[in-house]
């Protein structure tokens, strides 16, 4: 592939000013971000078959893909923000209330209309997110945080605090069932939202401003992107993803739960960077989010299977988000690390 | 005074990549003068005060302060050492106050310990403004809310508050520093130093010719980072120190004034009409025809950069408008400019148009996108965009083993290459060069020439803004020249009759 890609008439390269071996472990680097997830999966594999042999076993595959489907789906959501170079916090609160909204909204609306109405708020959501940062140029950080305690609020005034339950079926059918063997339906719809997200990604021209807006704001600016639109279509984008995990949250627990899916958040970001998408933006992709969804789904079924308990787990998770993102940053972007 | 010189520079060369800034450069400053240094941009002035305040590490050279040997290259060393320096960008921190400034990270050395510390500091620092004649800034005032000019009289008493705090006959270094002052204002930085030059040394820098001239008691002229005269200041003509800043003939063919369209008489793609930006520049008229290579040339500040980028879209006109094939066109911008052919080259390469960290297929394809999409599914056809990629790459002979690599790891000759054939990939009717051959090395600087000559013979009308008088005359048909923001004089600039640089100079100062 790099081949075919020489120009013909500079057979040998000229070595780029302080290249030399710089350069080839910059090339390393992009490779890194492959290797690194995948070995940490096999790694992980064969540490918890050694400790328990039950670990690889039909009903812990089952397991392992339900909450794939979940958190997959919502660190997808984030992806898109962090290509840009932001980051958005209220991913899982708006799971979250798209979750009581799917049960308070099925049995009255029925399936179709109420999982397009879900939809549609999780996307006004993120909206709202994209209108302030870009145009009231409140950074995303800040906004997305207080958006998530302003979602949490309303998720438990709908839901009184308690769990919400229906009667419809359709959700049973659309996310634990099995069309293909094996493979519960929900796990099946983030695959396929995945590959979707990646084709977005890499062969639009919408992607492709993703990357450019992350790599380099002012540049893709001046090199004809329209910015902010680009800006408020991520945002809004990432509300609908969301809505959709919060939809296949609801559909696993067969009840709207209030909190129900705030906890994934650093979950959902520890899937982002240890899949290789760089908090400081423009590096990555909703391909890598699969892979980081399974290192971490395999690291705390793991830690159940082996009884860890719940709170050495939080530990646990915190110091993968935090060595994942020393790993992973790049700091040239910054000036200063604050 | 002692016949020692304050500053003695012996040697000085420094290179970036390919670019000489300096070139074994000597200067030496005794105590009660004020050396001017002037020079076309890019002669190396601002180098040259970066050698003296420690910012800049020379490659090659010597320094002496007071007769003792001086750490090059380290700016708290030299400031202890009494030099100082007030520079265009201002170094004030914005959420301080004024007194707070002056004194900043010496606090302890000015004030002394103990409570009192503060209102010691505030009543030195209201001392020093009143000796300064400085009256409209009160010391409690946050940096943020003065105006520039304020902030740089702010500067300027930070500078002087050194010579009252130890150092011996200390160094002020000036660098444009009147270039945003009001005249009341200059004649109170001049005032300032007429008064304190026997105590303290100048060495000052600025585009105002009668600036230098009036305040300068040497000349030091640099061209192409050489220092070629000094001089005393006594009855130098503005026409001699514009003839030692220009010096050698240009060369024809380095610009292939052979294949020189010539100026066009066709309808203007783009038209400004009294167009301005507060600030920047105004009623400015300006027509760009297919064809043609319009040149733009100024000192820096002169307002022409901001000119061309308003022509592409990448700053909004407060006033005037501009016209797209005789249409008004009502909130021009690059996104828009685009599709429409009107392309952008900005100047600061790393800063405007690279995503160093990608691809340099990436960093080309960005300009296309829309094009290689596929008419059925709408999607990006990735072959299509590695052999058109490729190709473009190819024939703007961009070095490089793969075009995988990472923009950043490229030469900046190469790197801009890479933004020209960003351009390259969709119909172009005018071509917005801001400063486009900025610290590229002479054979890739040949080359964009060519292609610049190439792009207008196939009826792309050109702007081209540079820094280089040079390059502006030998590439263009006509030269518009800007002075303090509005436009000074409008040039021929035909192969038979290029103006020489002295003609262009005099409109800029």
């Amino acid at each position: 592939m790099t081949q075919t890609m020489t120009p013909p008439k500079s057979p040998t390269p000229p070595p780029p000013p302080g290249g030399g071996p710089r350069a080839t472990l910059a090339r390393l680097d992009q490779y890194r971000n492959v290797l690194v997830p995948t070995v940490a999966v096999i790694a992980l594999v064969i540490y918890f078959q050694s400790q328990t042999s039950s670990f690889v076993s039909a009903d812990s595959a089952q397991n392992i893909q339900r909450q794939m489907a979940f958190l997959t789906v919502v660190a997808l959501a984030g992806t898109f923000v962090i290509l840009i170079g932001g980051i958005d916090l209220s991913v899982a609160a708006n799971a979250t209330l798209a979750g009581i909204l799917i049960a308070t909204w099925i049995d009255d609306f029925g399936g179709p209309l109420a999982i397009a109405m879900v939809i549609a708020v999780g996307a006004l959501v993120g909206l709202v997110n994209g209108i302030i940062t870009t145009w009231l140029k409140v950074p995303s950080f800040l906004v997305t945080l207080g958006m998530m305690s302003i979602l949490n609020g309303i998720s438990n005034s709908i839901s009184d605090g308690g769990p919400v339950s229906y009667q419809s079926t359709l959700l049973q059918k659309l996310i634990n069932d099995s069309t293909i063997p094996n493979v519960p339906n929900g796990a099946l719809i983030a695959v396929v939202l995945t590959a979707i997200a990646t084709v977005v990604a890499f062969a639009t021209p919408f992607g492709r401003h993703l990357y450019a807006v992350g790599g380099n704001e002012r540049a893709a600016g001046l090199s004809g992107v329209r910015v902010r639109a680009v800006k408020l279509a991520v945002f809004a984008l990432a509300g609908a993803v969301a809505a959709i995990a919060g939809i296949i949250f609801t559909g696993q627990a067969s009840t709207g739960v209030p909190m129900g899916a705030d906890a994934s958040l650093l979950n959902s970001i520890a899937a982002i960077v240890v899949g290789g998408t760089a908090l400081s933006g423009g590096v990555g992709g909703p391909h890598r989010t699969l892979l980081g969804a399974l290192v971490i789904v395999l690291l705390s079924s793991g830690m159940d299977i082996t009884s860890v308990d719940p709170y050495t787990q939080l530990i646990v998770k915190g110091a993968v988000v935090i060595a994942a993102v020393a790993l992973t940053i790049d700091r040239r972007r910054y000036g200063m690390i604050k | 005074m002692s016949s020692t010189s304050t500053i003695e520079l012996t040697g000085v060369s420094k290179a970036y990549g390919p670019v000489h800034a300096l070139r074994d450069v000597s200067l030496e400053v005794r105590p009660g003068e004020v050396l001017g240094l002037i020079g076309e941009n890019g002669a190396g002035k601002s180098t040259l005060i970066g050698v003296l305040s420690g910012t800049v590490r020379p490659d090659a050279g010597t320094m002496r302060v007071h007769g003792q040997a001086a750490p090059l290259g380290d700016p708290r060393a030299l400031n202890a050492l009494g030099i100082s320096v007030v520079v265009q960008e201002q170094a004030l921190v914005d959420s301080l106050r004024v007194y707070e400034n002056i004194y900043l990270g010496r606090e302890g050395a000015v004030g002394g310990r103990g409570p009192g510390r503060r209102g010691r500091l505030r009543a030195m620092a209201r001392q020093l403004l009143e000796d300064l004649h400085i009256t409209d800034i009160d010391i409690n005032s946050v940096v943020v809310d003065l105006s520039y000019p304020q902030r740089q009289l702010v500067e300027i008493a930070k500078a002087f508050s050194r010579t009252r705090t130890g150092a011996k006959a200390p160094v002020i270094l000036l660098d444009e520093p009147t270039s945003a002052l009001s005249e009341t204002e200059v004649e109170i930085l001049f005032d300032l130093v007429e008064r304190w030059k026997d105590s303290v040394s100048f060495i000052f820098v600025s585009h105002i010719l009668q600036d230098v001239l009036k305040i300068s008691t040497r000349l030091l002229v640099l061209r192409d980072g050489r220092a070629i005269q000094t001089l005393p200041n006594v009855g130098v003509s503005a026409e001699h120190l514009h003839e030692l800043m220009v010096g050698t003939e240009r060369s024809a063919d380095y610009y292939r004034e052979d294949e020189q369209g010539g100026a066009s008489s066709e309808a203007p793609v783009i038209e400004l009409h009294g167009a301005g930006i507060l600030g920047e520049f105004r009623d400015v008229d300006l027509a760009i025809r297919p064809g043609e290579i319009v040149g733009v040339a100024g000192v820096i500040g002169s307002g022409k950069s901001s000119l061309a980028a308003a022509v592409a879209g990448a700053e909004r006109l407060h006033t005037g408008t501009l016209l797209l094939d005789g249409k008004p066109c009502m909130r021009w911008n690059v996104a828009k400019a685009v599709p429409e052919g009107v392309l952008y080259v900005p100047p600061e390469r790393a800063h405007d148009s690279l995503f160093t960290t990608t691809s340099i297929r990436a960093n080309i394809s960005i300009g296309f996108l829309d094009l290689l999409r596929s008419p059925w599914t709408r999607l990006i056809h990735l072959g299509e965009e590695r052999k058109r990629a490729a190709e473009l790459a190819q024939r703007l002979q961009i070095k490089t083993a793969s075009l995988s690599t990472p923009i950043g790891e490229l030469s900046g000759g190469n790197q801009q290459k890479a933004v020209f054939a960003r351009w390259q990939g969709r119909p172009c009717r005018v071509l917005v060069l801001n400063d486009p051959t900025r610290g590229i090395d002479v054979g890739t600087r040949e080359e964009i020439y060519g292609l610049i000559r190439h792009m207008a013979a196939s009826g792309i009308g050109v702007l081209l803004c540079a820094e280089s008088l040079e390059e502006v005359i030998g590439m263009s048909d006509r030269i518009i020249v800007m002075k303090d923001g509005v436009v000074s004089a409008e040039l021929s600039s035909s192969t038979a009759a290029k103006p020489t640089e002295v003609d262009v100079i005099k409109h800029m100062m």
